[in-house]
């Protein structure tokens, strides 16, 4: 069966595809997957990120956090654009937390087992690639700071000797650096996360590094030790059971950086949950938009991505959506042919045009012509192809992913008509 | 009449020069072009001019966004461990980052003979960085500098 002939035919397979992918699956669609490469989510850093603290994670107290649906609700009302804002039902603590249980479950089945997801709580703790507390909706489990008590905890952030990606910047709350010579490589100048990572899976590998880890930890009395995201691509569970057991303290990842081994598992995670739903997947294939609309009858979900994936890039001096070549939104208005260059400004969290460009939508996230009219019954997108809001400065990239994931499946598959 | 006399041996300094001088120094270069001078210059510090074809491909070779899927997608380092192996995204950052002697890249892929030609780093970029073709174009280059009489095979960045 080509592709193109599929049931359910999804367009791009990074967390939002591959969400919306699962969900018509879970409603009994056949469904076919088609990508061209890794984009975004495989960059990503092991946390999903539903909404951000209002002023910023480095300006909150780490005991007096907002619930994440107050982050939502706050973020709504600053971006009345906001994908979160179209779609009514994701002020929902229900709804989210339907979305996102769905696709944790199918992590969790494909090996990636991730913290709960509750709106209705803060989050978990977190420590960034630069050493920096945040909260996060959910991570892999292996990032999660359990127990943290801002009053009494003692954290050891472990660097180490040649590692691309480790942890930069100060500990958090004044915590101690541990520097650990390991691996000693005398040919590769430097070593990547994924190739640390690849090391440690082997047994001996990582007996030899808990027990110089554990030697330097000795005596200093960590309640937490924070690692840099390298500690396997499969073993990750066991070797942090493994710290946990001798330092006694509380171990975890931090957060992914640059090369992040934690976006290369959650991409492997998702590859393997298509598998087991059985979605026809074809990789490395770009479609002709024209060639879609002229073959399909039946409903298309464009999850395309934006500018690492795709999705949206610049032709010709301006923005352009690249399968089908619909118009660019900014959450607010058209960009149309304005160059590239006039649609930034000054500050970072400012108000720029082209980090919110992408498709504008509906409530029922079907892409909408110049006229504001949608342009198919059943011509669904979800995630960061969508416009109106910053993934990375909203501090929501994979949170909108798996929100409008899974409600475009849904939605393609016949359920959640309006 | 001073005026007069420096006039007159200016002229013939500078008949000197015409009619002398120069034609002996172009005599002393006969049979030497002008390009073959430029790469006794420039070759020992592994700089060749480029060709237009180069020039292109220069353009189409710098998107690489340092994602490092190459890397974890490569077959020949997915066999080997990570420690004894070259780096892939290496080869690219270091043309990136390299004048037109590629000297940060040349050393990169010394450490990466190991490519097979197989196209998985590329189906893995992210933005169709041409890797393949970044690593036959800086072998050539290699090649070329090594034909230079006196480029000690561009030795010019070595460590």
């Amino acid at each position: 069966m080509s592709v193109l002939d599929a049931e359910i035919l999804v367009i791009g397979g990074g967390m939002a595809g591959v969400a919306a992918a699962l969900s018509a699956v879970e409603a009994g669609r056949r469904v076919a997957l088609v990508k061209r490469a890794p984009g975004a989510t495989s960059m990503s850093t092991g946390a999903f990120d539903l909404a951000p603290h209002p002023r910023g994670w480095h300006l909150a107290k780490p005991d007096r956090d907002p619930t994440q649906l107050e982050c939502l609700e706050a973020l709504v009302r600053a971006s009345p654009g906001h994908p979160y804002a179209l779609i009514g039902r994701a002020n929902e603590a229900e709804y989210l937390q339907e979305a996102f249980s769905f696709v944790l479950e199918k992590l969790e089945a494909g090996g990636l087992p991730h913290a709960n997801f509750d709106p209705r709580d803060p989050g978990h703790h977190a420590v960034t690639s630069t050493g920096r507390l945040r909260r996060a909706a959910s991570s892999q489990a292996s990032h999660v700071l359990r127990d943290f008590n801002p009053d009494r905890a003692r954290i050891g952030v472990v660097r180490l000797a040649r590692c691309l990606g480790g942890l930069t910047g100060p500990p958090p709350m004044g915590g101690n650096v541990i520097e650990v010579d390991w691996p000693s490589s005398k040919n590769a100048p430097f070593l990547l996360p994924a190739d640390i990572g690849k090391l440690l899976d082997e047994e001996g590998e990582s007996r030899r590094f808990v027990e110089i880890v554990v030697a330097a930890c000795k005596g200093r009395g960590f309640s937490h030790i924070v690692l840099p995201p390298v500690l396997g691509v499969f073993r990750t569970r066991e070797i942090l059971n493994e710290l946990e057991e001798a330092t006694r303290a509380v171990c975890c990842e931090a957060l992914g950086g640059e090369a992040s081994l934690p976006g290369i598992r959650l991409e492997n995670a998702l590859r393997r949950s298509l598998e087991r739903a059985g979605v026809t997947v074809e990789t490395g294939r770009t479609l002709d938009g024209a060639e879609v609309l002229e073959r399909r009858g039946g409903p298309v979900v464009l999850a395309s991505g934006r500018f690492i994936g795709g999705g949206v890039a610049r032709r010709q001096g301006s923005m352009t959506e690249t399968v089908f070549g619909l118009p660019i939104h900014d959450g607010e208005s058209y960009l149309d042919d304005q160059p590239a260059e006039m649609l930034s400004c000054r500050s970072y969290r400012g108000p720029h045009s082209l980090f919110r460009a992408g498709l504008r939508v509906d409530d029922l996230l079907r892409p909408l012509d110049m006229g504001n009219r949608p342009l198919h019954e059943t011509f669904f997108a979800a995630g960061s192809v969508i416009g109106g809001y910053d993934p990375h400065v909203d501090g929501c990239g994979l949170g909108v992913a798996v929100v409008t994931g899974y409600r475009a499946g849904r939605l393609a598959a016949g359920l959640e008509a309006s | 009449m001073k005026q007069l006399w420096a006039r007159i041996r200016a002229l013939i300094l500078l008949g000197v020069q015409a009619l002398f001088i120069q034609p002996l120094r172009r005599l002393r270069r006969l049979g030497k072009s002008g390009e073959s001078r430029f790469l006794e210059a420039y070759a020992p510090s592994g700089l060749l001019p480029l060709s237009e074809l180069e020039e292109e491909r220069r353009f189409r070779f710098s998107g690489c966004i340092h994602c490092g899927l190459c890397d974890v997608s490569c077959d020949a380092r997915r066999n080997a461990r990570g420690a004894e192996i070259g780096s892939l995204s290496g080869i690219v950052i270091g043309y990136s980052r390299s004048m037109t002697d590629y000297s940060y890249a040349r050393l990169s892929v010394e450490q990466f003979e190991q490519c097979d030609d197989c196209d998985i780093c590329e189906a893995a970029c992210p933005v169709d960085v041409p890797i393949r073709e970044i690593i036959t174009d800086i072998r050539e280059h290699m090649v070329r500098l090594a034909e230079v009489p006196g480029s000690r095979g561009g030795g010019g960045f070595r460590s």
